[in-house]
């Protein structure tokens, strides 16, 4: 009995600290890999606290070994976004303008009904109130409205880190050879890009040098 | 202020997280390197203590035996509570049962019961060791 407290107590303590160390970023977004590594570090954890037989150095090291992959994983996907998008996936358009795009629903096994309560938890009654909807790759959906009177659209990521939007390039009515443009009229290659937005009307262009210090912002 | 700006301050903080995690894996790569050769080094002096315990009952010293096999049987019983954070407590349990009844076969009528049982400990050593070294 004693064992059993102390054990737990000392899981307790070490999957907190693997958690903390891990960041943030494992307790909010939960991306495929990170679910994962949640799930074994809570499964290892259980196991220790269920069986007094296992040895603790043998419960404590793979939570303190998964910890330490993780956070070298995440920082490989920080720096290198073709593993990070292998890795997490990339976000699928499934709303464009009010319409449903049926195939992507149909690609992604998201039911009607299951788009129908994401759009309800967002606050929204119909697709038509939606500009752009997009199940993200920890599998939430995010979703632009359509602008109200006098109300600005709001910005819209064409190229993120390497990452180009073609859908909302085209939805906007712009091509590759508009977009080399404006990268061209700020002295950019795309790779050089952290953030590009736009809504047709203005952009929003961050360049990944000039991240640290702050973006850049500039009217079309 | 623009959005997605950024302060300086995450890029170190990435930094250290990887630090601490390059740190954490050297230290664990000490802790198993450490507790591989104090596993190694206590069945290795069990075995040995076993070893000279049958020896002497070869020799038909056999009161001389006993004595060694309890002293074998003590000290694995000691090393237990550190063992215990490495290895599976049901194999630590099963030798140190073994070793307790050793020193009661070390008696001139019964040298198979006493042959059987020391190979019998002897194989539960090599488990309790194969248990922490073996790779899959």
């Amino acid at each position: 009995m004693l064992s059993s407290i102390t054990r737990t107590l000392i899981i307790y303590i070490v999957a907190i600290a693997a958690m903390r160390l891990m960041g943030k970023r494992q307790l909010a977004e939960l991306q495929p890999s990170e679910l994962v590594t949640t799930f074994l570090i809570s499964d290892v954890a259980s196991i220790c606290i269920d069986e007094p037989e296992l040895p603790l150095f043998a419960s404590v090291m793979p939570i303190l070994l998964i910890t330490a992959l993780e956070i070298f994983n995440s920082t490989l996907a920080w720096y290198c976004p073709r593993y990070a998008r292998l890795l997490f996936g990339n976000p699928v358009t499934v709303i464009r303008n009010g319409t449903v795009n049926q195939g992507a629903l149909r690609h992604l096994r998201i039911t009607p009904n299951d788009l129908a309560e994401s759009l309800r938890g967002a606050g929204v009654f119909s697709p038509e109130e939606v500009l752009w909807g997009v199940i993200e790759s920890n599998g939430s959906l995010s979703i632009a409205k359509k602008p109200g009177e006098g109300e600005d659209s709001p910005m819209l990521p064409i190229l993120i880190d390497r990452h180009l939007y073609r859908d909302n390039l085209e939805a906007l009515g712009y091509d590759d050879h508009w977009l080399q443009q404006q990268l061209g009229k700020n002295g950019l290659l795309s790779s050089q890009v952290l953030v590009f937005l736009s809504n047709g009307s203005d952009i929003l262009l961050i360049p990944k040098k000039a991240a640290p210090k702050g973006g850049q912002s500039c009217k079309d | 202020m623009v959005p997605w700006q950024n302060h300086g301050r995450k890029g170190a903080c990435c930094t250290k997280r990887n630090l601490y995690a390059v740190l954490l894996l050297v230290a664990l790569f000490a802790i198993v390197s450490g507790s591989g050769k104090a596993v190694s080094y206590c069945v290795g002096q069990t075995e040995q203590q076993l070893q000279e315990a049958y020896t002497l009952a070869q020799a038909q010293q056999y009161p001389a035996s006993a004595q060694a096999y309890r002293s074998a049987a003590e000290n694995a019983r000691r090393h237990s509570r550190f063992l215990c954070l490495f290895v599976r407590r049901n194999l630590l349990d099963k030798i140190n049962e073994t070793l307790a009844t050793l020193e009661f076969y070390a008696l001139p009528d019964n040298p198979a019961d006493l042959a059987v049982e020391t190979a019998r400990a002897f194989s539960q050593l090599e488990q309790l060791e194969e248990s922490f070294i073996a790779v899959f």
